[in-house]
Order: structure tokens, then C-alpha cells, then sequence
């Protein structure tokens, strides 16, 4: 398949996730609208096209649902650091393979016995290896994820993707101090970079800095891309494939993102939409620009 | 009872055993700059390959061996108990708890025994906080013989535990032909008057009060509880049921650990009777010399028969 007949299928796909966690996190009337949407570009990317799910659903390739995923221990892992963006994960996996929401539809999501906990729960869902939403752990379990895969002599990847508010927490430092240290190539860290938080602005709360410059600085191969563009996503983690294994370095990528990305009064007001509930105007105004 | 007079650490003993079982491929140790303090230094120079050096962050570390236990290896994360269940409790909790990740959190310098490095540096609420986690082992060896035995046993399953360890040299208390059973509490003097329920270092102190006890007529049990969650209730009950008196000895804050958990049992079979917590009384430790500690805050063979004469009495 040509690459540009690729982008568009993926294109279509980050418009099918967006849409479908609209539809959950509307009717469940609980959940985070802005930061799920901010990274459904890079969740359509990684999942559909960049990484290894093995069986029939190799990496670097347009997977073509209904896609059987292997075993944890037997393919790529994502770890969703951002626990709260999960709405998206879920709409994900549900285009995937429908079979994989075991008779749920995703508006149980946040509902009591369904599978769709509001932060991802390990083994819920295939694809969901990592219980997370206590922000900050992500990063550490998914370097030990890629030490263990690494030791066995393994050719599988570790995706793992953090929001720039966590950033804030300090364990997220100690794992980007020892990753580079211990050489984990197969690590490659995407920084959802959209620039608000619960309460405002990451910027006004801790400012980061040159996060390019400091990545680099403590050893990662570092690339900064338009997290929108799906291009310059599925580029950037075949970089981060190659140039890691050629640098034995783990691979940073910041994703300028923006909160809420696909639904017009969000990104207007990004601040606003961090959790925020939507009335039912704003959910077909949202509905029609995603359809 | 035999008692050997040769003096080692429970870490010690831990160090030794963790050597033996080194071979295990599934074995990684992470290193947070403590390797010699922990005792996994000659770990570290026989298997470099699977010591994974962090630094000083406890944090990180009980994260990435979370993740190395979802893999199928068998993490171990040595470090001081109060940096590793205070610094890194929601990453146990979360991270390897929630996660059903079977990592082994091995927390030496417990309770005021580590002397002279003062409060900062001693585990005096490890066991309490530890005890919350939904599934989490709790192990705590009363000698270095029963360490190496906790530490074998420990190595080879796949469970979330906290290993409880001492850096002061002990006499071996235990028989030598004892041998570790997991949630099996066992008895060390059989009496019928009262019943010392005793962990860690502690055991060794109530089983010389309980010998010096009998010069004044009374006759005391004392059970070494080197698995403290779960915990033997059928033991507990036993020896409890038929004493006059119940008391629980540790180097642990008396809130939460050994004298709760025996409490606990004493409430939930409905025994009525009461219960003498002895360690330490919800404060903070201080430096010195541990058996100057132990002498000042009650710990010693004398103060724990001090407040047991006081309670027997009352």
C-alpha cells in the first residue's frame, strides 16, 4: 500500500476513535474528553500502523481489523502512563476487534462490573498489560518492561505515552535519568504535550524548560513532532526504531498536541476541557465535526 | 532449647541465601545504592548481568521491577524498610499490588536495633503501611537461619512480599533442626501462664524474659511469628485461648504491626482477654547505641519482663 493511502486509513481511524470517545464519555457523562483526544493521533498511529502485535499484525504495517493480538510476552506493549486518556485506548481496541470489548459497548465505560474502568485496568481488555492512572508510575513499569525484554534477548518495543501536567510528578524524572543509563533501546517514551492540566496551564503550574534540549542532555534520542500529524508520528517512531538500536539509546518524542484536537469549542478552550461535561448541543456540534 | 551462640544478621543470612539461589535466570536485583548495607553486593559481583543499578530512587525502582515481574522474571528491590515502604508506598501499592506484579521488596535496617544512624533511617512503621496492601506477604526471619530459609522459600514463588530485616548480629535462636513453614507460627518454650508472641530480633529478647520469668514462677509460652500476613490465626488461638496473659514483642511501632495483628485474632475469636502491646509506643526513635535504645525504650529482655511483671500483676 502506498504510504499516502496508508496516512489516510490511519487518518480515518483517529477520526473513528475521537468520535466513539465522545460517544462514551458522553453518555457515561464522567471521563476526560480533552486529554483523551489530544493523543488519538498518536494512539491511531502506534496501534494501527507502528507497532508489532504479532501474529498476522506485524509492525510497520496498516494492521486490518478484525486484528488478533498476541500475548503480552509475545509482541509490542503500550503503557498508558496518562491513565485518564484511556476513553481513547478503549475506542481503539473496540475498532481492533470488536470482540475484544466482550459484549460491552464502550458507553459502559465507568460503569460498575464493566470492563471499562475509568483509569485502564491490567487484563480487563486485551491490549490493556499495564494498570495505570496514579500519574507518574507509568514510565518506570514500562522501562522495567523493556529491561526484562531486553535481558531475554527479545526483539519487542515499549511504547510508553505521559502527559506533560505528569511531568510534574518526580518519579517520571527518575525514569528518564535511568533508562538512558541502562541503555534501553527498545523504549521509546511519547510525551502528549498539550499543554494544560486539571487546574490551567502546565507552563503557569512547573515550567519545563527546553524539554529537547534536556532530553537530549540525559541520553535519549530526542525528536519533536506535530502530534496531529500523522505523518511526522509514523516517521518519528520509525526513527525511533532505528536511530535507538544504532545509538543504544531509548527514544523520547514530544507530541505538540492540543487538548480536545477535532472538536472546535474545545481547542478553543482547552483549559476547559480537561474533564468538563458536555451538554446535548455541544455533543452533536461535536458529532457532526468528527463525522 | 539449644540456642547458638554464633551472632549473625537476619540481612546477613538473607545476602547468603539470595547468593545460593543466584543461579535462577528469573532472579533480577535492583540496586539502589545500597548493595553492600542490603547485603547483595556479592550478588552483584557474580551476576552483574542481572543487577540492575538505578540509583537512589526507590521510587523507580519498585516501578521497573513491577514491570520486569509482568514479564515473568522475579524482581527483587533491596533497600532500607523505611525508604521502600515510605518513599515508594503508592508504587507498591499501585504499580506492583494493583498489578498483580510478584515482586520481592526486601527491607533491611528495621526498628530501632540499627543504633546509631538514628530515626530517619529506621523501618518503625514498614509493617504497619505494608500490611494495607490488598494480597501483599509479610515475612519477618527471628534469626539469620530462618532468613536464608524465608529467602529460598521467597525465591522461588511468584508472590507479592515484604521481607522485614535486621542489620544487628543475633544469636541463632532457633533450633537447629527448625525449619520455615509458611503462615506456621511455631513455639519456642511451651508454658501455661502466659504466651509471648514475638517477631524479628524481638524473639530472641522474649525467649531470655520468658527463661528469667521462670525464677518468679511464671510460666510463659513464646511464639516466633515470622509470617505476619497472612498470619497463623490457629496458633494464635491456640496459645492465646490457654494463657492468663497475652503479650506481643517487636521493633516495630505498636500500631499496626505484630501487637495489632495478634489483637486482631484475640478480637475476632472473641477471647476477652487483654492484650500487652510491647515496642514502640507511637513515637519516633532517636541515635545510640541499639542496646542503649533497647534498654531506654523497653525493648530489652528486662524491660520487656519489667512490663509484663507490671501487666501479670494488674
Amino acid at each position: 500500500m502506498e504510504k499516502q493511502e496508508v496516512i489516510k486509513s490511519l487518518k480515518r481511524i483517529a477520526r473513528e476513535i475521537r468520535s466513539r470517545t465522545i460517544d462514551s464519555i458522553y453518555i457515561a457523562n464522567s471521563g476526560h474528553y480533552g486529554s483523551s483526544l489530544s493523543w488519538a493521533d498518536i494512539a491511531a498511529t502506534l496501534i494501527f500502523y507502528e507497532m508489532d502485535l504479532g501474529k498476522n499484525s506485524l509492525g510497520q504495517q496498516l494492521k486490518t481489523p478484525p486484528v488478533e493480538v498476541a500475548p503480552q510476552t509475545e509482541r509490542d506493549i503500550l503503557v498508558l502512563s496518562k491513565g485518564h486518556g484511556v476513553p481513547a485506548l478503549y475506542s481503539a481496541i473496540s475498532l481492533l476487534n470488536p470482540r475484544y470489548l466482550s459484549g460491552y459497548s464502550l458507553t459502559t465505560l465507568r460503569e460498575i462490573n464493566s470492563p471499562l474502568q475509568g483509569h485502564p485496568v491490567r487484563e480487563t481488555l486485551p491490549m490493556i498489560d499495564v494498570s495505570t492512572g496514579s500519574l507518574g508510575q507509568g514510565v518506570s513499569m514500562a522501562a522495567g518492561i523493556a529491561y526484562a525484554i531486553k535481558h531475554r534477548g527479545q526483539n519487542r518495543r515499549v511504547y510508553v505515552v505521559v502527559g506533560d501536567g505528569e511531568c510534574q510528578e518526580g518519579q517520571v524524572w527518575e525514569a528518564f535519568m535511568s533508562a538512558p543509563n541502562l541503555g534501553l533501546e527498545n523504549l521509546t517514551v511519547i510525551i502528549d504535550s498539550n499543554g494544560y492540566q486539571l487546574e490551567g496551564s502546565v507552563n503557569g503550574k512547573s515550567p519545563q524548560g527546553d524539554l529537547k534540549k534536556i532530553f537530549n542532555e540525559f541520553g535519549f534520542y530526542t525528536q519533536e513532532v506535530d502530534g496531529h500529524n500523522i505523518r511526522e508520528l509514523a516517521d518519528a517512531y520509525s526513527n525511533a526504531r532505528v536511530n535507538s538500536r544504532d545509538l543504544q539509546k531509548p527514544s523520547m518524542i514530544l507530541a505538540q498536541t492540543i487538548k480536545g484536537k477535532g472538536v472546535s469549542f474545545m481547542e478553543k478552550e482547552p483549559w476547559r476541557w480537561h474533564g468538563g461535561s458536555m451538554t446535548a448541543e455541544q455533543y452533536e456540534t461535536a458529532k457532526k465535526e468528527l463525522s | 532449647m539449644t540456642t547458638d551462640l554464633e551472632k549473625r544478621a537476619t540481612r546477613d543470612g538473607f545476602g547468603k541465601a539470595l547468593l545460593e539461589v543466584g543461579d535462577d535466570p528469573r532472579i533480577i536485583v535492583l540496586g539502589i545504592d545500597l548493595s553492600e548495607a542490603t547485603k547483595t553486593k556479592k550478588f552483584r559481583e557474580k551476576y552483574p548481568h542481572r543487577f540492575c543499578e538505578v540509583g537512589i530512587q526507590e521510587q523507580n525502582a519498585v516501578g521497573m521491577a513491577a514491570g520486569m515481574a509482568l514479564e515473568g522474571l522475579r524482581p527483587v528491590v533491596p533497600s532500607f524498610g523505611a525508604f521502600l515502604t515510605g518513599r515508594a508506598y503508592e508504587q507498591l501499592l499501585i504499580s506492583a499490588g494493583y498489578n498483580r506484579a510478584g515482586i520481592l521488596v526486601v527491607g533491611t535496617h528495621s526498628g530501632l536495633a540499627i543504633g546509631k544512624d538514628g530515626t530517619t533511617q529506621m523501618g518503625i512503621t514498614d509493617i504497619n503501611v505494608m500490611r494495607g496492601i490488598p494480597g501483599i506477604q509479610i515475612f519477618q526471619p527471628a534469626d539469620a537461619r530462618e532468613a536464608e530459609q524465608i529467602t529460598h522459600y521467597l525465591a522461588r514463588n511468584n508472590q507479592l512480599a515484604y521481607l522485614r530485616l535486621s542489620r544487628t548480629p543475633q544469636p541463632q535462636i532457633l533450633p537447629k533442626d527448625y525449619n520455615f513453614i509458611f503462615n506456621k507460627a511455631t513455639a519456642l518454650k511451651e508454658g501455661k501462664d502466659l504466651v509471648f508472641f514475638a517477631t524479628g530480633d524481638s524473639v530472641y529478647n522474649s525467649f531470655v524474659a520468658a527463661e528469667e520469668l521462670e525464677r518468679f514462677g511464671v510460666n510463659a509460652s513464646v511464639i516466633n511469628v515470622s509470617t505476619l500476613k497472612p498470619v497463623d490465626e490457629q496458633t494464635i488461638f491456640q496459645y492465646a485461648n490457654c494463657s492468663k496473659v497475652i503479650v506481643t514483642v517487636e521493633d516495630h511501632s505498636i500500631i499496626g504491626g505484630l501487637g495489632s495483628i495478634v489483637s486482631e485474632v484475640v478480637a475476632k475469636e472473641g477471647i476477652g482477654k487483654k492484650v500487652l502491646k510491647i515496642g514502640i509506643n507511637d513515637c519516633y526513635g532517636e541515635s545510640g547505641d541499639p542496646k542503649d535504645l533497647y534498654r531506654k525504650y523497653g525493648l530489652d529482655s528486662e524491660g520487656i519482663i519489667r512490663a509484663t511483671k507490671k501487666f501479670y500483676c494488674d
